[in-house]
Formats: C-alpha cells, sequence, structure tokens
C-alpha cells in the first residue's frame, strides 16, 4: 500500500510539473487533445473516413465541411480524425512493444552483463548504423506492406534504442547501495530487476517512450507519404498529403489541414518529452523568464543603491584599515517559492596580511560568502541588501569590466576540486600564460619563464614537463598545486580558499596546508579560508569565523576562539570532533540535539535556539554581535554562562555501556592470506605477442582476525585496497586467492554462492546515505524486506520489529512510512545502520559510513553504533581515512598501503611509536587543531605507484623517509611482531624505529623549549 | 591514439559483418519464397523449383550467405530481379548523385545549425534564445514531405527562383546538377536544422556552467576570450558525434526528400527496389549506405580522439 502512495505521489509530482511550465503545458493539452480525438472519432466525425460526396468534390472548408473536401469529394475533417485515430494506434502500440521489450532486454543484458551483453550491444550496434527509415523500408519490402508490417517494423527498429537508454540506466544503478543492499540479503532476480531497478530507470524511461512516440509518428506519416506503408483507402496523414500534393493549387486545404496534425502532434509530444526531462532532472534547476527578471531586478535595484552609498564621503573611517569588510550583507537564491537568504546580516572584515579562516557545517552558506566576494553567485543568486568593499571600493553592481580589473590582481579564488576547475582540453602552462598576458607589466617574450617561475614556486617538481601536459594527466595534488600557481600569477591582494584540500588524501592535504601556509606568510596577502574542518582551518587562519545556517555566531583570534569559545554552537563543533586521547573508545562524544534548520524554514530569534541547551524566553529575540574581548564578537545572550558551563554544555549524560565482549554469541571472522586482483584485458598487439596478463592487485596478502564484539578499524589513503578488502569480505568482489573464515567455516568468496546464514552473518552499511537507500521504497519497505529475508520473524510481528528497529536508532516509528527523501543525511545513515542490524548479524562493515556527513552528525552516528555495539556484541569493520575517528572507535587498527598491511595491533600499539613509517606519515599529516600534534611534521613525496606493477621489496620503499638502503628495495620487510600482536611490516627494528621517533617528537620538544 | 584507431577499425569491420548477416536474413529469407514472388502467379512448380535452383535458394543458408558477402566484396553484386540489369553500375550511379545533395546540404545546414546553436546558447534565457528556440521547435513538428511540398510552392511556384523538379539527367556533373540541388538541401537543412541547433545549444549551456568557466572568468580573462578558448573548444567536441549521427539522420531524410523532388538518387532507386521486391537491389542499397553511416562515425570517433587531449593520450 505504501508502495502504491509512492508512485502515485511520485506521478502527481510529475504531473504538476509538467503542467507548472507553460510550454510543457501546452504541449501535454495537446497529445491529450489529440489522444481524445482520436478515442472518440467514430462520434465526433460528420463523415465516414472513405463517404464520398461526388457533389461536393473540391470544396473549400465550409460549416459543412470544416476543413473542406478533398478531390473525390471525402470530407478532410473526418478524415484527419481518423488518421489520428490510425497513427496514434500504430505508434502507440509500436512505442509501447518496443518499451516493453526493449526494457527486458536493456534489464537483462545490463544487469549480468559479460558475454551476452556484449553480443547483444554490438548486434543492436550494427542495427541501429542502418537508417531508421532504411531499415523499415527494407523489412517492408521483405514482408509486404501492410498496417501490421508497419507495426512490426516500428517495434524492430525502436527496440535497440530502448534497450541501450534502459542498458545504461542499469549500468548506473547497479552497483548503488540499495542495490548492493539487496545483493547482500539475498534477494532474489526478479525482485531486484522489477523493483529495485526498474523504478530508478522509469524516469529516463518516459522520456525515450515519448521521444520514440515522435518519431513514430513521423516515420509512419514519411511510410504512408512513399506510398509503402498504410494503404489507400485507409485514412493515413502522410497518404493524404501525398494526395493532396498533385492537387495543391487546386485544393490548398487538403495540404494543409494533414500536414499541420502532423506538426502540431509532434510539437506536442516533444514539448512534453522536454518537460519530462526538466522535470525529471531537477525540481528548482531551471528558472522561469519571470523569476529571472526578478533576480536581475534584486541585482540592478541593490547595486545602485550600494554605489550610491559608496559615494558618500562620510563611509567609516575603520575601513579603510582593511582588505575587505563585508557589511549586514544578506545573499540569497531564488526558488520555486520565493528568495531563500543563504547569507543573512553579515558583517566582517579581513585586515591586510591577515588570514580570515570561515568555518560551518553544510548548508551554512560558506561557499556563497566565497563567490560573493568575487561576485560569481549562480544565475539564480544575488546580493540583496548590504555592502561589500574591497580597500575601500565597492564590490557590489560593478560593470564586467570593472569586475575584470578586481579580478586582474586584486581577488583571486582558489575552489574545491581543482580537476573540474581546469579546462580539460588546455595544455596547463597555457592556462597560467592566459592570466600573464592580461598583465600589461609582463612582457610577451618573459610569458613562458615566469610560467616556469611559478609552477616550480608551488613546489612542482620538473616544471618545464609539468607545464606541458594536460589536467587529466596529473594526480589531484598536482591539480591543486596548478589552480594555486594560476591564482598567483595575478598577484592578488586577496586570496579566496574555497575548501581548497577538501577530497585529497591526507597526506596529500598536509602538504598542500604547507604551501598555502608558505605562501600566505610571503609579501603582503590577505586570505578568506573556508573550511568544514576545524583542524584545517586552526593550521592556517588568524582569525575565525563560525557560520552557522547563514549567519555569523562567532568572530575571534584563532586561539581564544578555540580555547575559550563563546557561543555554544562552537562549543558543541568542538565537542564533537574525536580526539586522539589514548584511553579512547570509553565515553561517548558529546553532541548537539537536532539538526541545521531548512533556509526555507527558519527558527524565529537566534537560529541556534532549537538546538541550544542554555536556550530561553530571551532567546526569541534575535541577539546582536556583541564584543566578548579584544576582537572577539559572540552572537548570543548567554555567553558568561558559557564561558562558566563549557566543560558540560554538551557532554553526554551517560558515559558508554560496558561492553560484554565474552557474551557475545558470534564467531570469529577470519581473513587468511586474501588478495583480490582485477585482471587488465591484453590488447590486440599482447595477446599476439603472448605477453603476460597484467592485473590490478588491488588487495595483496591480507591475514587478519576480527574478534566478535570488537571494532577492527582499517585505515589507509585512496588506493590502499581498503574497500576492495571489505568488498571481498562481504563477496561483494570476489577475492581471487586465500580464504575468508567465520569460525571453522570458509566462506564461498562470491555473494551468490553463499547461504543466507552466512549472508546474514556479514551485513554492511555504506558510504554514500544517498544512494543507500532506494529512493522509490519507503523505509519501512526496505527493512521490512532486510527481515523477510533475513530472520525467522513472522510476517504479522514485522510491523511491530520496524517500529522498534527505529526507536533503537533514534528515529520515530512513524519514519517507516517516509521516503528517503524526506530524510536527512544522517537520518537516512541512521535507516542504513538499522537495516544492517535488522537481522542478528554478527559482522558490520562499516564503509566511511560516517565520512560524508557534517562533523556533529558524525558524532551522534559514532554515538549510535558504539551503543549499539555495547547492547548486541557486534563485530565493527571500520574502514575510514579519518584517523579520528578510528583512534575513537577501534580496538584493533590495521593500516594499509598498496594492497598490503603496514601494520596491525591494539589501537594502543598502532597509535604510539614505534610505528610504520607510513603510520607515522598519516599521523604527522593529520590536521589537529591549532596543530598540537606531537609529532614532528612528516610529509610524503611522489605518487603512489600504480598497483598494476608493484614496487619490488617494500611498497612504501618510493616514498618512505625512513629508508635505509638498497634492502627496502629489494627484499620484502619482514613481519616483525612483538607481544600483544602488535607487528610491523619494516626492515628498521622496532626498537630503532622506536629510538628514532621517539628522538624526534624529543628534537622538538626542545625547540620548542628553546624558543620560549 | 594509434592503438585506439585500430580498435574503432576493428569495430567497424565487426558492425559491417553483423549489418550484413542482418539485412541478408531479412531480404532473402523473411519474404518467403522468393522464387514465387519472382515467377508469375500461374507458374508451374516445376518452374518455381527451377527458378530456385538458378538463384541458388535450394543450397544452405550459410552457403548462401558466404556467396553472398564474396560476391560483394569482389564487386559482383548481381542482377536486379526488376530490370535484369547488372545492379553495381546502377547503384554507384545513384550513390554519386545522393553524394552531391549530402554534400550540399551538409555545407548549408552545419554552418548555420552551429552559429543558431551556439548563439541561442550564450544568450540563454534571453530575446535570442527565445526566438531561436521557438524557430528550431517549430521546425521539429515538420517533416520532410511537408517541408519540401511546402518549399516549391514558394521558392518554384510563387517565387520562380529555382526549379521545382530535380530529376536530373544521368552522368549530370555538380555544376549542371547544382540549380536542381539547391531546393532539395535547403529541405534537408530544415531537418538538421532543429537537431542539431537544440543540441549545440544544450551543449554550449552545459559548458557555461563548468567551474573551469568560472576558474576563466575570475582569472580576470575577457568574455570573448572565456567563450572561444574556455566554452566553445569544448563545447564544439561532442557537436562532432552529433555531425556525424546527423549523417545517419540525413540520409533517411534523404530518402524522402528524393522522392519529393523526383531527384534520381539512392532514395528514389531503393523506393522503386522496394516496390518491385528487387532483392539485389535492396541488398546493395542498404550495404552502401550501411557503409557510409559506419564511416561517417569512424571519422567523427577519430576527430573527437584527435581533439581531445583525454583520449588521445589514453
Amino acid at each position: 500500500m505504501t508502495q502504491l502512495q509512492s508512485h502515485r505521489h511520485a506521478i502527481s509530482r510529475i504531473a504538476r510539473d509538467l503542467f507548472r511550465r507553460p510550454s510543457s503545458a501546452i504541449g501535454t493539452s495537446i497529445v491529450i487533445l489529440f489522444i481524445v480525438v482520436a478515442i472518440l472519432g467514430p462520434w465526433l466525425s460528420p463523415y465516414g473516413p472513405t463517404q464520398m460526396i461526388a457533389a461536393d468534390a473540391r470544396q473549400a472548408p465550409s460549416w459543412t465541411h470544416w476543413f473542406g473536401t478533398d478531390m473525390l469529394g471525402r470530407d478532410i475533417l473526418s478524415r484527419v480524425i481518423y488518421g489520428a485515430r490510425s497513427v496514434l494506434s500504430l505508434t502507440g502500440l509500436g512505442s509501447l512493444l518496443a518499451v516493453v521489450i526493449g526494457t527486458m532486454i536493456g534489464l537483462a543484458s545490463g544487469y549480468w552483463g559479460g558475454l551476452l551483453d556484449e553480443l547483444i550491444m554490438r548486434l543492436f550496434d550494427s542495427l541501429l548504423a542502418i537508417p531508421a527509415l532504411l531499415l523499415a523500408l527494407v523489412l517492408l519490402g521483405a514482408v509486404g506492406q501492410s498496417q501490421s508490417s508497419v507495426l512490426a517494423v516500428i517495434t524492430v527498429v525502436y527496440v535497440p534504442i530502448v534497450a541501450r537508454v534502459v542498458r545504461a540506466e542499469v549500468l548506473s544503478v547497479k552497483s548503488l547501495g540499495y542495490i548492493e543492499a539487496a545483493r547482500l540479503r539475498g534477494e532474489r532476480l526478479p525482485f531486484i530487476l522489477f523493483r529495485e531497478i526498474l523504478p530508478s530507470v522509469l524516469p529516463a524511461l518516459s522520456v525515450e517512450a515519448a521521444l520514440r512516440f515522435s518519431y513514430g509518428i513521423f516515420l509512419v506519416a514519411s511510410l504512408g507519404y512513399l506510398g509503402v506503408g498504410v494503404q489507400p483507402p485507409t485514412p493515413d496523414w502522410g497518404l493524404m498529403v501525398k494526395e493532396a500534393r498533385n492537387a495543391v493549387r487546386l485544393i490548398p486545404w487538403a495540404l494543409y489541414f494533414p500536414a499541420g496534425a502532423i506538426s502540431l502532434l509532434v510539437i506536442g509530444v516533444n514539448l512534453t518529452a522536454d518537460g519530462l526531462k526538466g522535470a525529471l532532472q531537477s525540481s528548482s534547476g531551471s528558472l522561469s523568464a519571470r523569476e529571472r527578471l526578478q533576480i536581475l531586478k534584486a541585482r540592478r535595484t541593490h547595486a545602485s543603491a550600494s554605489s550610491a552609498d559608496a559615494q558618500n564621503p562620510l563611509a567609516p573611517a575603520s575601513e579603510e584599515a582593511a582588505m575587505l569588510t563585508a557589511q549586514h550583507l544578506t545573499a540569497s537564491y531564488r526558488v520555486e517559492k520565493g528568495w531563500i537568504d543563504a547569507l543573512r546580516d553579515i558583517t566582517l572584515e579581513i585586515r591586510p596580511n591577515e588570514t580570515l579562516g570561515v568555518v560551518g557545517e553544510s548548508g551554512s552558506g560558506k561557499s556563497t560568502l566565497a563567490l560573493a566576494i568575487v561576485q560569481y553567485l549562480s544565475s539564480n543568486g544575488a546580493v540583496r541588501s548590504g555592502s561589500l568593499r574591497f580597500e575601500g571600493a565597492n564590490v557590489l553592481g560593478r560593470s564586467r569590466r570593472a569586475l575584470r580589473s578586481l579580478r586582474n590582481g586584486k581577488i583571486a579564488l582558489i575552489p574545491q576540486d581543482p580537476m573540474a576547475s581546469l579546462n580539460p582540453s588546455i595544455r596547463v602552462g597555457d592556462q597560467i600564460a592566459e592570466v600573464l598576458r592580461q598583465q600589461a607589466q609582463v612582457h610577451k617574450a618573459d610569458v613562458e619563464a615566469r610560467v616556469t617561475q611559478l609552477v616550480g614556486h608551488v613546489r612542482i617538481p620538473d616544471p618545464e614537463r609539468v607545464m606541458r601536459q594536460y589536467p587529466h594527466q596529473l594526480s589531484g595534488g598536482m591539480q591543486q598545486r596548478i589552480v594555486i600557481a594560476m591564482a598567483l600569477a595575478a598577484n592578488p591582494r586577496l586570496l579566496i580558499l574555497d575548501e581548497p584540500t577538501t577530497g585529497l588524501d591526507v597526506t596529500t592535504e598536509a602538504a598542500i596546508l604547507d604551501l598555502v601556509q608558505e605562501l600566505l606568510s610571503e609579501g603582503s596577502r590577505s586570505a578568506l579560508y573556508i573550511s568544514h574542518d576545524l583542524g584545517v582551518v586552526s593550521q592556517v587562519s588568524d582569525r575565525i569565523a563560525v557560520l552557522y545556517a547563514g549567519e555569523l555566531l562567532e568572530v575571534g583570534p584563532v586561539a581564544r576562539v578555540f580555547q575559550e569559545p563563546r557561543h555554544p554552537y562552537t562549543v558543541g563543533l568542538l565537542a564533537s570532533i574525536p580526539q586522539f586521547e589514548i584511553q579512547g573508545g570509553v565515553c561517548e562524544l558529546p553532541s548537539m540535539k537536532g539538526t541545521i534548520p531548512s533556509l526555507a524554514q527558519l527558527p524565529s530569534g537566534c537560529i541556534f535556539r532549537p538546538r541550544c541547551p542554555l536556550a530561553t524566553e530571551r532567546c526569541l529575540q534575535r541577539p546582536e554581535l556583541s564584543i566578548q574581548a579584544l576582537d572577539h564578537d559572540v552572537r548570543c545572550h548567554h555567553t558568561d554562562q558559557v564561558s562558566k558551563t563549557r566543560e558540560s554544555l554538551f557532554s553526554s549524560s551517560q558515559s558508554r555501556e560496558p561492553r560484554r565482549e565474552s557474551e557475545s554469541p558470534h564467531s570469529v571472522l577470519k581473513l587468511a592470506d586474501v588478495a583480490v586482483r582485477f585482471p587488465i584485458r591484453r590488447s590486440f598487439r599482447e595477446v599476439i605477442a603472448n605477453s603476460p596478463r597484467k592485473s590490478v592487485q588491488a588487495v595483496n596478502g591480507i591475514s587478519l582476525t576480527v574478534q566478535p564484539g570488537n571494532t577492527l578499524g582499517i585505515v589507509g589513503e585512496s588506493g590502499s585496497g581498503k574497500t576492495t578488502l571489505a568488498r571481498s569480505i562481504l563477496g561483494l568482489t570476489p577475492r581471487s586467492e586465500g580464504d575468508v573464515l567465520l569460525g571453522e567455516f570458509s566462506l564461498p568468496a562470491a555473494l551468490a554462492q553463499r547461504s543466507q546464514t552466512q549472508r546474514r552473518e556479514i551485513q554492511a552499511v555504506s558510504q554514500n546515505p544517498d544512494q543507500a537507500l532506494n529512493p522509490h521504497l519507503t523505509i519501512g519497505v526496505s527493512l521490512r524486506r532486510q527481515m523477510l529475508r533475513l530472520t525467522v520473524i513472522p510476517r504479522s510481528e514485522i510491523p511491530k520489529a520496524t517500529r522498534e528497529l527505529l526507536i533503537q536508532v533514534g528515529l520515530t516509528a512513524a519514519d517507516a512510512s517516509r521516503l528517503p527523501s524526506q530524510l536527512s543525511g544522517g537520518e537516512k545513515q541512521r535507516v542504513a545502520i538499522a537495516r544492517a542490524i535488522a537481522a542478528d548479524s554478527g559482522h558490520i562493515v562499516c564503509d566511511e559510513a560516517t565520512s560524508s556527513l557534517d562533523v556533529s552528525v558524525q558524532a551522534r552516528i559514532l554515538n549510535l553504533l558504539a551503543r549499539l555495539q555495547a547492547q548486541t556484541g557486534r563485530a565493527y569493520i571500520l574502514i575510514t581515512h579519518d584517523l579520528a575517528v578510528v583512534a575513537h572507535m577501534a580496538d584493533q587498527i590495521c593500516v594499509m598501503y598498496l594492497g598490503k598491511l603496514m601494520e596491525i595491533g591494539t589501537r594502543n600499539d598502532v597509535l604510539a611509536p614505534p610505528y610504520h613509517p607510513y603510520t607515522e606519515a598519516l599521523l604527522s599529516s593529520y590536521p589537529a587543531i591549532n596543530g598540537d600534534s606531537q609529532h614532528a611534521p612528516i610529509r610524503l613525496s611522489g605518487e603512489v605507484p600504480s598497483p598494476v606493477d608493484l614496487p619490488t621489496g617494500c611498497p612504501f620503499h618510493s616514498r618512505c623517509p625512513r629508508v635505509i638502503g638498497p634492502i627496502c628495495r629489494d627484499l620484502a620487510p619482514p613481519w616483525q611482531e612483538s607481544e600483544g600482536g602488535h607487528a610491523i611490516a619494516c626492515h628498521i627494528p622496532q626498537d630503532e624505529l622506536m629510538a628514532i621517533q621517539l628522538n624526534q617528537t624529543g628534537a622538538l620538544d626542545g625547540l620548542a623549549k628553546d624558543g620560549v | 591514439m594509434g592503438r585506439f584507431a585500430l580498435r574503432r577499425l576493428g569495430f567497424l569491420v565487426l558492425t559491417l559483418l553483423f549489418t550484413s548477416v542482418i539485412i541478408f536474413s531479412i531480404t532473402q529469407f523473411l519474404p518467403g519464397d522468393v522464387a514465387r514472388i519472382l515467377m508469375p502467379r500461374d507458374a508451374s512448380e516445376e518452374a518455381i523449383a527451377a527458378k530456385r535452383t538458378e538463384l541458388g535458394l535450394d543450397r544452405s543458408p550459410l552457403v548462401q550467405y558466404g556467396t553472398w558477402i564474396k560476391g560483394f566484396i569482389v564487386g559482383d553484386w548481381g542482377r536486379s530481379f526488376a530490370w535484369d540489369i547488372p545492379v553495381r553500375p546502377r547503384v554507384t550511379e545513384a550513390l554519386v548523385n545522393s553524394l552531391m545533395l549530402a554534400t550540399v546540404a551538409l555545407a548549408m545546414a552545419i554552418p548555420l545549425s552551429l552559429a543558431l546553436g551556439i548563439w541561442a546558447g550564450l544568450t540563454e534565457g534571453r530575446w535570442p534564445d527565445h526566438i531561436i528556440s521557438l524557430f528550431s521547435l517549430s521546425v521539429v513538428g515538420l517533416p520532410e514531405f511537408v517541408t519540401g511540398v511546402l518549399l516549391i510552392e514558394l521558392l518554384a511556384f510563387y517565387l520562380g527562383w529555382l526549379p521545382a523538379n530535380s530529376s536530373i539527367a544521368p552522368g549530370s556533373s555538380f555544376a549542371d546538377a547544382f540549380p536542381f540541388l539547391i531546393l532539395p538541401a535547403l529541405t534537408a537543412t530544415f531537418v538538421l536544422l532543429a537537431y542539431v541547433v537544440r543540441l549545440t545549444r544544450a551543449e554550449v549551456i552545459e559548458q557555461l556552467n563548468r567551474p573551469y568557466v568560472r576558474t576563466a572568468v575570475l582569472k580576470g580573462l575577457s568574455w570573448p576570450s572565456v567563450v572561444v578558448r574556455h566554452v566553445l573548444r569544448n563545447a564544439l567536441l561532442p557537436t562532432i558525434t552529433v555531425i556525424a549521427i546527423s549523417i545517419g539522420w540525413l540520409i533517411g531524410g534523404i530518402i524522402v526528400i528524393e522522392n519529393v523532388f523526383n531527384y534520381p538518387g539512392l532514395g528514389r532507386l531503393l523506393l522503386s527496389a522496394v516496390d518491385h521486391r528487387d532483392f539485389p537491389l535492396i541488398q546493395a542499397i542498404t550495404m552502401v549506405v550501411v557503409f557510409g553511416v559506419v564511416l561517417s562515425n569512424l571519422a567523427a570517433d577519430l576527430l573527437y580522439a584527435w581533439l581531445d587531449p583525454r583520449i588521445r593520450y589514453e
């Protein structure tokens, strides 16, 4: 029933979207009109379609014959109406058949893949190489010309096209979390194909069906015109045009009306298809002309107001000192229902030679701030009030030319995602040179030398070579360095850095942060550094501003804000970050209740009120930014109380429940020499030359044990093979070698060969909450399927069990009837956890389960996972790149590099010296708040080697800062085991490692003391 | 790049092989008894059997296909059932005529529709875009035979600028044929226009929203150089594929257009072959057309790869 409701909901939403835009509303109305006319044809048409009235021949349109008559005295209106019947039933039925058959083939071909898929697709490619009309003619030539052969022809011509579209869609959803979850619970094929995959394919399929329908109309009409389709005297539009053509000067109406009918219907279907496409792509993507006009008007009105303001000579004197000043800045986006204010009343300044850090969780408006400063808000965005000045000059409402002068050497942006920010088809050196050529003072002949200098300046080895490369040939870290070089090329006075290291590995991030710090310290340059990561911001900033839901809550010097935060939100945010405290995993992370409010429904008064433990009546009044200390402003009524109760403000009342390890009923999970390889297809030449088969060696000889009720953390950077390892445990990616043992029994490599009991034992929570749940099934249905497939709970008990499960993960029973789209990211991840624990599984694989969540949401999910473990004695295999999360959660940690284990041991053993040099580098790269890292900075050079040609000896030798000699390159390192199961794969003896590593920290401490 | 080209060439051969099987199966086995279709209605069973042997229809399908494809490759395309003449010269002559028409059509359609598409994309949501989009939408609904008939009415009969009938003499040179080519080519332009304009516009709009265009603007480049160096360069790449696909479209359109204008090309030849169920002729024409389509796809793939460094340096 809920399933039906969700479908009805989706259909009514699409219908509403179709009629929202005038063009698709017109199109859909036309199509509906034609269909109605076709159905009611016999009752609507005044005459029979072949009825000849000799006396009425060649009559112009009149009241008796609205569309006139043809040479034989047949009524054209009646023939057009009957023609509609013929064309609509032929194309309708033909496209329907093609859609049904094509969908079946596409689903099967896409899901199974392999040789069958390749064969079918090759065959279809060949069929598609024959133009549709040509194929139709050939087919009609072979089978003879009749109505049924036209129908068959339409079907044959369109099946391959539909099948290809469906197949592509299947491929894009096949590897999503919710399909894998269905496979993990042993769902049968028909359910996966028709309940899980088909609904996701339907949107694209409906667009395709509409397009096929419109081409089908053309095809039928063309065949009619050519005289090989529907035969006379059957009324057919194409045939009518053909007949009218010879007498076009005599009775032009006989041509115009059937031709008009074709055009109108095709245009209608096309508009509907466009509308469907738009409705399915996004609900708020495109704007109506009226909305666009309102945005332009808002921009213009405000711009003229603020430029008038700019001429005011009585501007505050203090502004002159600042490099950039924002006063009461409000930036908004136009959406369907009106304006949404993504930034409200922001007042801040960036001073010369200063770096201002801006932190905030998603939805805080930090990127909008960056884009507002560089005046590049998206097409539906506008600054609606307030002022923005750069060195005293107004930034808002500038002409394109005036903006260019600002961008040439005054303000530069370094955005997130360097790959997307670089033009893929221009060499990186040329992209930097473009900036230099804009500058008058750079001589043409010097451009190349200057580019080389810039590329070298951002610490890229071999700049001459890198300059000539295209972006896709560089690693992510290199690309970001190029983007930085490009920003520096114009020698800007202010740098805006918007999450420049997000998405990079921790060691790369550390190196880029070093570079950024270095660049910011040289010359007189100011910067605005935006990040969600408090650790990163603390390392580069002088002052820090905390944004929350579009408002500035606290601003002040870094040391003060982090040590003496005065806003409850800042306190909560800082407390949410897992810490490296040695006695980890015993207490819950302090966490804030609730979620960040939607910008469309903001609470009145203080924006943080609904989540604040100190909220009182007074907070219904919006607090102003008030000065707490020198340079430290806070927007809160209760700052005194915050400073008094800071420690206990969010700390959870309950400490973590003690675990009942010995009682855990589950078996030990053991990996013995597990390897996963992906063979690479050999090229034709390689097959001929009989060169050896190569493969990507993603996981290489991993052995480890997961104790029942314990958490094993697996850390490593991208390419370390940690996700592949997890997938091979789950059976999603079959292992190539080795064994996975559950208790005494070996688990089959492939999921398909495992029994339901075996599948039940290991479940998963995947990384991306948006892909973890089928968007077309309600939460209740998703959980119910899990219990039906994996548990013995009787059907009648399942609704009750679902409710209990939802409450257990901190949701409400009412959530069962909601769709995933109605939940926040954190809530979705809670449902995914509920699904994983729905059956009595002993092991849960969490692959980056919290990495896409905000830190405050992450804290609550980590608490939930810890609580569930304490209650039920499940084991977790926790895969993450975030060292703090592992330090907080894990009992055992293993460190992976290039598919191999580098170090394994208990949490305390791995996080303290002696470390494996790679572990040491990882820990050293972790951006801790205020750089209170105990380790001397260690940075890795070079790139991760290819997993196809693994380095000989120690896989880490090419980047290891502690290489001792050729032995590292030539010999695989031994496993040095010590008591407690701690093992390191390294040639350096453990005690020596210990000595070096302790010494280094000691030396650093000594330096620090000397400095004081 | 070399390996890429080689792989594409392999695909081409494979596609041709598959299509030849498809076409041969449709025309040789689907119609039932070809010999019976060819012989007069009152022919005796013996006569039909003799005809069957004469055409080789009594041999195994594999042998029939083998003989046919071998003959096709060495240039023996068989004899026409209907006119009892060798197929190859007839098809080559029609092919030359069709190619002349297609060339003029492409030369008119591609620059015009690219220009309109780019203009519309750059002015998204403003009046040039609205006008161009409305125009291309209304052209979408017009089938070739309607456009053709209306253009004849307007330009040939009403204004008298161009000949209404394009039935040129066999073996006409390009210069002789040119005046007769303009009207049919113009009709074909309308077919392509709507399609290419819409796709080009969408591509330009997509590129404009890319982060690297933002980078280019924020670098302080002038708007024209942002458009030329960053937007168009990447927007026109997919258009190459679009043009290749539109050649397939154009062939479909040309079949109709040639019949509207009585132009002696492959389309008109095919239609009469279909009418007479002249299977050797149908087979030959279809193979030639498929070869053209596959070849233009190959050319587009190679050109794309050559222009896109991401593929070139694979």
